[in-house]
């Protein structure tokens, strides 16, 4: 799928939202273009989550404005937001999947609940299982998430995120509370996604290294992984890093104006590279 | 002094929103007829023997305890009529919602709860579904229409409870009992005896939706819910009825 990478998938113009007199989001201005990968660190409470659900329409902002795929969706209702919703894939940090529903009839259930993504019942099983078999978790069909691991709900999230093709995926801290490999596995399918499908990715983390990865790493289908770049390719890759501070932006700039950052909150989430 | 009464004014209207929207999804698509029916079977079915167990005993205490005052004026044949008028205008529409505000409000908002601090109702949204139009809507109209069914079961084998005792120990016959029992009861008791739980089945279930869907600060936060939603249902069932007989004696 060719993309116009001068489109604007997402731009927020100095949206603020307040929880009573706290500011979790304080006037932030950027914009994301089709195809690009943007990387936000921040500490627990930065307003990372409150970022990636305002992009959503989940929280509706105090004040600013928030274009989706070129629409103000600020005033719309939620019947319009859906159509919105059903281009965008999400990766909740808790994994927000259905603790009732077994682990198909989760990822089967954007496909039969988003008007906009909706396929005829006899198609949904496979594309399901498709979805499924790509994060490698094509067994799990029956099992219940709570049967599975942190690393395998994770998968399913992604698997759910995916499922309806969607041009902008919004991942939130998908490696939080995750053993390394575990970690590795899942930064490479966020890999895999973006390069085999030519997804824009928005990625919430507070871990230097998956952004990292992402920025210099591209899916290699021929392998079955994802492998370094050379930097012309790094920087055909366009990885955009964002540090929130107090919902604030505290840096936005390439990998290497990251690395080389000397502002004191900026550079603690480089160093602290394994 | 603003700020201390934002707080409460807030939750008001977000529970009036949160009332509004449930009463609008019960007429706009998608409905979820088989939602409807789970809760159904949740809150009827599986209240059943609690609301029994409380019916038949509050009918047998009442039938004791107004025995006893009514020898008094030698009027022990009136126990019937007693314990039916009771049960079947006060203590069977309130006992009945208050065990199912302790089974019901407690379980929606723990689930509800967990749902939210797990971000599935986040999910939900994101995936295309209306969060009141699924969790709350289904569980108003299923107990709008088990309470009421629910009570008339507590009220009759309230009346039942009650008639043992009459029979066992007061030495009545059935005829008795039966015939003052039914013969007191007016078509205006009955009605207003079904109206209450009715009312009551909004209060429970949207109280605890209110605080399911509002739960923060994790498990901790699951339990705090699940005990405001206890509590605040419970109270305001007392209040409810309080209003309801206020209408009810001034007709």
């Amino acid at each position: 799928m060719a993309h116009d990478e001068s489109q604007s998938v997402l731009r927020l113009d100095h949206v603020t939202v307040r929880f009573f007199e706290n500011k979790a989001l304080d006037d932030i201005s950027f914009e994301v273009r089709s195809g690009e990968t943007r990387v936000i660190f921040g500490a627990a409470g930065s307003g990372k989550t409150v970022l990636l659900k305002t992009a959503l329409g989940l929280i509706k902002p105090d004040s600013g404005t928030v274009q989706v795929f070129g629409q103000d969706i600020g005033g719309m209702q939620e019947m319009d937001l859906f159509r919105i919703r059903s281009r965008i894939g999400v990766l909740f940090q808790e994994g927000g999947l259905f603790d009732s529903l077994t682990v198909e009839e989760n990822v089967a259930y954007p496909l039969e609940n988003l008007a906009e993504a909706q396929l005829p019942p006899d198609q949904v099983r496979a594309r399901a299982a498709e979805a499924l078999q790509f994060v490698e978790l094509g067994q799990t069909l029956d099992k219940f998430p709570a049967e599975l691991s942190g690393g395998m709900r994770r998968r399913v999230g992604i698997a759910r995120a995916i499922v309806t093709e969607p041009p902008l995926m919004l991942y939130d801290s998908p490696t939080a509370g995750l053993d390394p490999i575990t970690a590795f596995t899942i930064i490479d399918l966020i890999a895999k996604e973006r390069d085999l499908k030519n997804t824009t990715t928005v990625m919430a983390t507070h871990r230097f290294q998956d952004g990292h990865f992402l920025a210099t790493c591209r899916y290699n289908p021929a392998v079955g992984r994802a492998e370094p770049v050379t930097e012309a390719e790094e920087n055909a890759l366009g990885t955009v890093f964002m540090v929130l501070n107090q919902g604030r932006i505290a840096f936005e700039g390439s990998l290497g104006e990251f690395q080389a950052s000397t502002d004191t909150y900026v550079a603690k989430f480089v160093r602290h590279e394994e | 002094m603003l700020d201390t009464l934002k707080s409460p004014v807030l939750a008001v209207q977000d529970f009036y929103l949160l009332t509004g929207r449930a009463l609008r999804n019960i007429v706009r698509p998608p409905h979820y007829a088989a939602d409807i029916y789970l809760q159904m079977d949740i809150i009827g079915v599986g209240s059943l023997p609690i609301v029994i167990c409380v019916g038949f005993f509050s009918g047998a205490v009442m039938a004791m305890q107004m025995a006893k005052a009514l020898a008094q004026y030698g009027a022990v044949g009136q126990t019937g009529q007693i314990v039916a008028i009771t049960l079947v205008r006060e203590l069977g529409p309130v006992l009945t919602s208050l065990m199912v505000a302790g089974r019901t409000a407690s379980g929606i908002a723990s689930e509800l709860g967990s749902m939210k601090v797990t971000e599935q109702i986040d999910a939900m949204r994101a995936l295309g579904t209306d969060p009141i139009q699924k969790l709350v809507t289904p569980r108003l109209i299923a107990a709008c229409f088990v309470l009421p069914l629910l009570t008339v079961i507590a009220d009759f084998v309230g009346i039942f409870g009650g008639f043992l005792i009459a029979y066992f120990n007061l030495s009545m016959t059935p005829d008795q009992y039966w015939n003052t029992a039914w013969q007191a009861l007016s078509y205006t008791d009955v009605f207003f005896g079904m109206l209450k739980p009715f009312v009551f089945a909004f209060a429970i279930v949207l109280t605890g939706c209110y605080y399911g869907l509002n739960t923060t600060g994790g498990t901790q936060g699951v339990g705090r819910a699940t005990t405001q939603a206890v509590v605040v249902s419970s109270v305001l069932i007392f209040f409810l009825t309080f209003f309801i007989t206020r209408i009810f004696v001034s007709l």
